[in-house]
């Protein structure tokens, strides 16, 4: 299993699936290092491990149609989709693109080039930048790979003219950080009274 | 910058998701009778899942020796398989310059262009710092940034700097163009390195 064979290069990449690789992978280790000790074990005094007799005489009496054996089936069937989701489903990306004007990817220089902002770099800007909006107490904003969403808190009773003025803010600024395509903007401004 | 094992996380838990879900599939299938009825030389629902002696098949040494094997392999890929999500920085260690040996070898640390490159992104206007990992070549060289910038800074000027300044200079120390590039932003709160503004606040007197 070489390290080096699904690296992953691209700044701007789905999530690595760390959580149940490491899960699966402690298993495996658990797994292996159980039947060496046993094998050892059996080598060094003759007999297996007494924690084998339970699964050697469970085994031995068990039919197919037994539930315990049902059991295991549909344990094996749901871990195996489990596995398969944890796989397949694509979940969302880790930043967004920024481009630069007359750079379609390409630089002179610098070969093929990927400029990207992260989700949490992307939320701090946008919340700085609600900060500056004249009648915003405070910001703070979480953003996704497509769309950034703001709270708002403010001494304004009227919050709805702020909102817009706030969301039309950020999405210039957003816009002109470089940020392509701009994200989906939402706010929700609430009044300290 | 770091690269993960996504891909083969990928792969992997596809290996095993399809092989636990046939293997449940087939379990379920032998015990509702259902294999059984679609082709009788397969085992009934009511006949026993061991049907040999489990004393006389792992007092054998062949036995012993297959599970041994068997937990060694296991747990060897588990191991790999959790070192394997350790981020990796994979940099280029030292980049050969030269042409031809026979007349004398140049090598450059790559950490050293690389420290040059963060040193010259920490001068321009609103970053807060920087990180630079070249990977690659001396021929074919990959640069990777991470630039955290104030969160009042200008991202264009930054970035067209770093494109039309930094980039290029880096290019013309190693003689040839970079062939992928890749600039990772932050955002940081904290103040620029150079030019910074400053925040003033005031009282205005009518």
């Amino acid at each position: 299993m070489s390290r080096n064979e699904g690296k992953t290069t691209q700044l701007r990449h789905r999530p690595s699936r760390v959580v149940p690789a490491l899960i699966l992978g402690t298993l495996l280790l658990a797994a292996g290092v159980g039947l060496a000790w046993a094998a050892v074990a059996r080598l060094a005094t003759g007999s297996w491990p007494a924690f084998l007799a339970g699964p050697r005489d469970w085994l031995t009496g068990l039919t197919w149609n037994d539930p315990g054996v049902w059991a295991v089936g549909a344990a094996a069937a749901i871990l195996g989709l489990v596995l398969l989701a944890a796989a397949l489903v694509p979940g969302s990306y880790n930043a967004l693109r920024l481009q630069v004007p007359g750079n379609e990817g390409e630089v002179p220089a610098a070969g093929t080039q990927e400029i990207v902002m992260t989700r949490r770099a992307v939320a701090r800007y946008a919340a700085a930048h609600c900060e500056y909006v004249d009648g915003v107490g405070s910001a703070s904003a979480t953003a996704s790979a497509r769309a950034v969403h703001l709270n708002v808190t403010t001494a304004l009773h009227e919050t709805r003219e702020l909102r817009d003025r706030v969301i039309a803010e950020i999405r210039a600024q957003l816009a002109g950080a470089g940020l392509n395509p701009v994200p989906k903007i939402t706010a929700s401004v609430r009044s300290k009274e | 910058m770091r690269q993960h094992a996504g891909a083969l996380n990928r792969v992997c838990l596809v290996i095993l998701g399809i092989l636990a879900l046939a293997g449940g599939v087939l379990i379920l299938l032998i015990a509702s009778g259902m294999l059984h009825a679609m082709s009788p030389a397969t085992v009934a629902a009511e006949s026993p899942v061991v049907t040999g002696d489990l004393h006389a098949v792992f007092g054998t040494a062949s036995a012993v020796a297959i599970v041994l094997v068997s937990g060694v392999v296991v747990g060897a890929l588990g191991l790999s398989w959790i070192l394997a999500q350790i981020p990796r920085r994979n940099a280029a260690d030292r980049y050969r310059l030269h042409q031809d040996p026979a007349s004398g070898t140049t090598l450059c640390d790559a950490s050293v262009l690389a420290s040059a490159v963060e040193n010259q992104i920490n001068t321009l206007p609103g970053v807060v710092g920087s990180s630079a990992l070249l990977r690659g070549t001396a021929m074919e060289p990959d640069l990777a940034i991470k630039v955290t910038v104030n969160n009042r800074a200008d991202i264009q000027d930054v970035l067209q700097r770093i494109n039309t300044r930094v980039i290029p200079d880096l290019s013309m120390a190693l003689e040839t163009p970079l062939r992928r590039t890749g600039i990772q932003l932050e955002v940081s709160g904290r103040n620029a390195i150079s030019g910074t503004t400053v925040e003033t606040t005031g009282t205005v007197v009518y």
